[in-house]
């Protein structure tokens, strides 16, 4: 029995022995990146395209082999996985983060490496990409990552179906009166022709957009409190009650609970969109891969597709979202990682994205080509690309996240009360006084836990309270007051805003224009 | 006590040979155990290293304000023990206790999935004659074709996947009555062996308010309600909800009454009945204050008033033939059916309620619940898939190995007493399973306690409005999305405390018919 114990003992050790060996970067050769980032089928291309990219820009040994590839590690890209690893110093050289909420979680556990200085010498900051994501990939001024692409959403317009109804298709800026008003005719007309199908006008109109709109952040000008406790929020929260409950205009929970139960890319928005049962659908560019998958497969011909703001309560924005790369700390290969980061930025990489439609390329130099604006295979997509580009430039606005509280928790909140409010377990006043109310308390509790953030917190409520003593007079604020990127967007829409020296990524983009 | 002593060898002198043995002895025994220690080394490694020291070091964690945001390996501030302030801030902060009391509303099927379990192990151990297999498999056959007829001719024909369940219910009862009951058996089990989240996912569907096979079925159902309630005269609606105080009243007496003969038998201590008592006068004091009740406060108070009056006179009228107890005599057992009456006084109260608001709600037509969105409808939904899961668990298993343990002679016996068939359960069959179901009890209660994490993180996300968040998802969320993880073991040794009380309160009171 010993004997078998230790045969099986040896080829235990021999077992490991060999499949330490045979992982990528254990022999002689390139430097291995792991990159955490979800299993799309694109990422080979994009791994492989770093390996070309490093040999056309001589990044090479000896041998003339690139110095290093980038394998990617879809099992791992959970957030807890991410932190858990990151913390105990085995995380992926390159991080995938989604959008600024997850950047400042990973930065506050202090798993994402500062690129700010590197950046600038390579080209990867935030001067080479867009102006309105640069709140997603920074914090405080420090860039943490650089984007993969960037997205913006906008209303998708089933052109077709509109047609069919005879109901002219929304155009350009259009307000709250003008969607009720078409998406009604719409709803009516469409139940008309097919009775007792499920038919709606537009999938979503985010509450996010909505209190935006009339002038309201889930934080105040210095993220320090929480401003939803305001006449405005609740206003907004009846409306969408309105739309989805009352007109029927945009699809219930319940109705979106089918959404994750069929697990495909897209969601049932998009099946809806094709079978001419979705009116609008609020989505980004990248929709275009689904929707070309659709013509592939022979489901639907070329759609025809038109594509038009979010309807507006008075102040016009979009959500601008990003799927960065970070660097991480602890990594092993960090010179390369900076490679791989600087690839991202280049020609090659955000031709791949404009070629895929994955939503918009990181760096906007590639965009005004034209296999963006009209792709030869799909000609039923041109005048479409353009209103992206636009929007990024016009009226995105990047998400608004405070040193204070983390977003996640901060959303979660505001969820909870969203829910009691749409069940009927509380009025809109009520979820709005109470959403205030809690987030402000988890700010204090976090203070406390964190003294070090009270300096700050103390200098940022000083200045707040200049900044209400300048909105009571009707004074302009100077924009360096104002840490929330949409109230400075929106007070310099309004004339509210005193300009300082623009960053130089603003003048950049004038230059460009 | 042998010590393996061995022979001496031809020649050998016995003195010497006396000295070797236990030597010789000591040295196998020794190299025994160097054996053994071998073998068990990587696995008590393993436990060491994943197991034992973990949770040794999650209870350090628990008094520190460990927050990955400022303490981790590229920060350089340090760790603060904090003594008790985490657990202090698990009753301030709020959410602790909500999501334990939506932990204790999912245990509350705990019961149902046990009697489920043993209905569904009962009637598999049943020994069906080939006579009767022929006649349920008609039967089965003729319930499956009329349903299925049922259900084209009301409109339902087109919802495929509704006669598809039905067509295979139907194929495996006929199936089962024709093969054996080790169809059964396995299709019963099969909850079990298939992964959760499949599960999980096959439910959101049936669950899909538009689409889904549940409530395509209920449609018809509740619209026959409707019309039925909308033609009934005012004063039958009206007298409706009486049955259901009727029912209350009914309740809270037979449950004091039983209390009393308890006490009177000599089974129930004073000071045990105190807290079965208050148990049941909850409902009482809730009906008082609800508002979809409190216009009827005089009622519930009356029917308080009432019961205790009948109570106290069979007390007064049976004083003499008492038998004494100690004070916490019964506690276990009365607190546990204090529980369980205050469970069906509560469902009564909700029926009230029901009734009460149903000939308004019909005027417009009923809808059918939107299971996983509704506040007040996810909770039920994930019980309800739970329940599922459980009646066909290692709890079925168990009571199927347990019932073939029952002595044949027991049932003789009691069939020579003249029992009939729920006399031979309750008489026989109940006590013998005594020890089966207190085990699947105390792990049903343990395993619900902790349970819940995968259902919410799959079917709801916790919501609506946290209404399916449990204490395992909450240090989920406390760990891994606000990253305290001081306070997510706090959170996760505060459970432990729970399920040792209640562990140890099962042991104290609940094995009293399990040693007798």
């Amino acid at each position: 029995m010993k004997y078998l114990f230790v045969i099986g003992a040896v080829l235990f050790v021999l077992a490991s022995v060999g499949t330490r060996l045979s992982f990528p970067g254990s022999g002689d050769g390139p430097a291995v990146l792991y990159w955490v980032t979800d299993p799309s089928p694109a990422r080979d291309a994009h791994t492989n395209g770093f390996v070309d990219w490093q040999v056309e820009h001589g990044h090479v040994d000896a041998d003339g082999q690139p110095l290093a590839k980038a394998v990617v590690d879809p099992n791992n890209g959970s957030q807890d996985k991410i932190v858990v690893q990151g913390v105990a110093g085995v995380g992926s050289d390159i991080i995938d983060t989604r959008w600024g909420r997850q950047l400042r979680l990973f930065e506050a556990v202090g798993i994402l490496k500062d690129t700010t200085e590197i950046a600038k010498e390579r080209g990867f900051s935030t001067a080479d990409t867009w102006a309105a994501a640069e709140p997603e990939i920074t914090i405080d001024g420090r860039q943490f990552m650089y984007p993969c692409n960037v997205a913006v959403r906008l209303l998708w317009v089933n052109s077709a179906m509109f047609d069919s109804l005879g109901i002219p298709e929304p155009q350009g800026v259009w307000d709250y009166g003008e969607f009720e008003k078409t998406g009604l005719e719409f709803l009516k007309r469409a139940r008309q022709a097919n009775p007792g199908e499920a038919v709606f006008f537009c999938d979503d109109v985010p509450l996010e957009l909505m209190y935006r709109s009339l002038g309201v952040s889930i934080f105040n000008e210095t993220l320090t409190a929480c401003d939803f406790n305001d006449p405005r929020y609740i206003k907004t929260l009846e409306r969408r009650y309105r739309w989805i409950y009352e007109l029927g205009l945009m699809p219930s929970p319940e109705d979106k609970a089918s959404v994750a139960a069929e697990g495909s890319w897209g969601g049932l928005s998009s099946y809806l969109f094709r079978d001419q049962r979705l009116g609008l659908l609020y989505s980004g560019r990248y929709m275009l891969i689904q929707f070309r998958q659709f013509a592939r497969e022979g489901k639907s011909g070329p759609m025809q597709l038109a594509v038009v703001e979010p309807p507006h309560g008075g102040f016009r924005n979009t959500r601008t979202t990003v799927r960065g790369a970070g660097i991480y700390t602890g990594g092993k290969h960090i010179e390369d990682a900076h490679r791989f980061v600087e690839y991202l930025a280049s020609e090659r990489y955000n031709q791949m994205i404009i070629d895929d439609a994955d939503a918009l390329p990181p760096n906007p130099d590639f965009v005004n080509r034209e296999s963006f604006l009209r792709p030869p295979d799909w000609p039923n997509e041109w005048g479409c690309h353009e209103h992206f580009t636009h929007a990024m430039e016009a009226t995105a606005i990047a998400g608004v996240y405070s040193e204070f509280v983390l977003s996640t928790v901060a959303e979660r909140i505001a969820q909870r009360f969203v829910d009691d409010f749409e069940n009927g377990l509380a009025t809109a006043e009520d979820a709005a006084r109470d959403t205030a109310r809690l987030i402000d308390a988890r700010i204090a509790r976090n203070l406390e836990e964190n003294p070090s953030l009270q300096p700050l917190f103390d200098e940022r409520v000083a200045l707040q309270k200049k900044i209400d003593q300048h909105l009571e007079a009707g004074k302009p604020i100077p924009a360096s007051w104002i840490k929330n990127p949409f109230y400075k967007r929106y007070y310099s829409a309004r004339g509210m805003l005193i300009e300082e020296p623009e960053t130089a990524q603003a003048s950049r983009n004038k230059g460009d224009s | 006590m042998s010590t393996g002593s061995i022979d001496p060898l031809p020649g050998e002198p016995a003195a010497v040979a006396s000295t070797i043995k236990p030597q010789k002895a000591r040295r196998r025994r020794f190299g025994d155990l160097r054996a053994a220690f071998f073998f068990l080394t990587p696995n008590l490694l393993g436990v060491l290293t994943f197991v034992i020291f973990p949770v040794i070091f999650s209870l350090a964690m628990a008094f520190t304000n460990w927050d990955l945001k400022q303490h981790n390996q590229f920060s350089d501030e340090s760790i603060k023990f904090v003594g008790f302030r985490n657990f202090i801030d698990l009753f301030t902060e709020g959410q602790f206790l909500r999501f334990l009391g939506n932990t204790l509303f999912f245990m509350m099927g705990i019961p149902l999935s046990v009697i489920g379990s043993l209905a569904a192990a009962m009637l598999l151990s049943a020994d069906a004659r080939p006579k009767r297999k022929l006649l349920a498999t008609v039967l089965a056959g003729i319930f499956g074709s009329v349903g299925i007829c049922m259900m084209i001719s009301s409109g339902l024909g087109q919802t495929g996947l509704t006669v598809l369940i039905l067509g295979l219910f139907g194929l495996l009862l006929g199936g089962g009555m024709l093969i054996g009951s080790t169809l059964y058996r396995t299709v019963f089990y099969t909850p079990c062996f298939v992964a959760g989240v499949a599960t999980m996912i096959l439910w959101k569907r049936l669950y899909n308010p538009q689409q889904g096979p549940i409530n395509s079925a209920l449609q018809p159902v509740i619209d026959t309600v409707a019309a039925t309630v909308n033609t009934l005269p005012g004063w039958v609606t009206a007298a409706l909800p009486w049955l259901m105080v009727a029912a209350f009243v009914f309740l809270l007496i037979a449950s004091l009454r039983r209390l009393e003969r308890w006490s009177r038998d000599g089974d129930l201590g004073r000071g045990a009945a105190v807290l079965p008592v208050l148990v049941l006068h909850l409902p009482v004091v809730v009906a008082c204050l609800w508002d979809r009740t409190a216009p009827w406060a005089g009622v519930w108070l009356a029917a308080a008033a009432v019961s205790w009056a009948i109570t106290l006179t069979g007390y007064a009228r049976n004083r003499r033939e008492r038998f004494a107890a100690r004070p916490t005599e019964g506690f276990g057992t009365s607190i546990v059916f204090g529980l369980l009456m205050m469970t069906a006084m509560f469902i009564g109260l909700g029926l009230f309620a029901v009734l009460q608001a149903l000939p308004a709600m019909a005027d417009d037509g009923l809808d059918p619940p939107r299971w996983l969105t509704d506040y007040h409808w996810a909770k039920p939904a994930l019980m309800f898939m739970s329940f599922w899961a459980a009646v066909g668990s290692n709890n079925m298993l168990l009571y199927i190995a347990a019932l073939s343990g029952v002595s044949p002679e027991l049932y003789e016996a009691a069939d020579i007493d003249g029992a009939g068939r729920l006399a031979r359960f309750w008489n026989v069959t109940w006590p013998q399973l005594a020890p089966t179901t207190f085990f699947i009890l105390v792990m049903s209660v343990i395993g619900g306690l902790q349970g819940g994490f995968e259902m919410a993180r799959v079917m709801t996300g916790g919501g609506p409005a946290g209404s399916t968040t449990t204490l395992s998802y909450f240090i989920y969320i406390e760990g891994f999305e606000t990253v305290r993880l001081g306070f997510a073991s706090a959170v996760a040794w505060a459970l432990f405390a729970i399920i040792l009380a209640v562990t140890l309160f099962n042991w104290r009171f609940g094995n009293q018919y399990v040693n007798d």
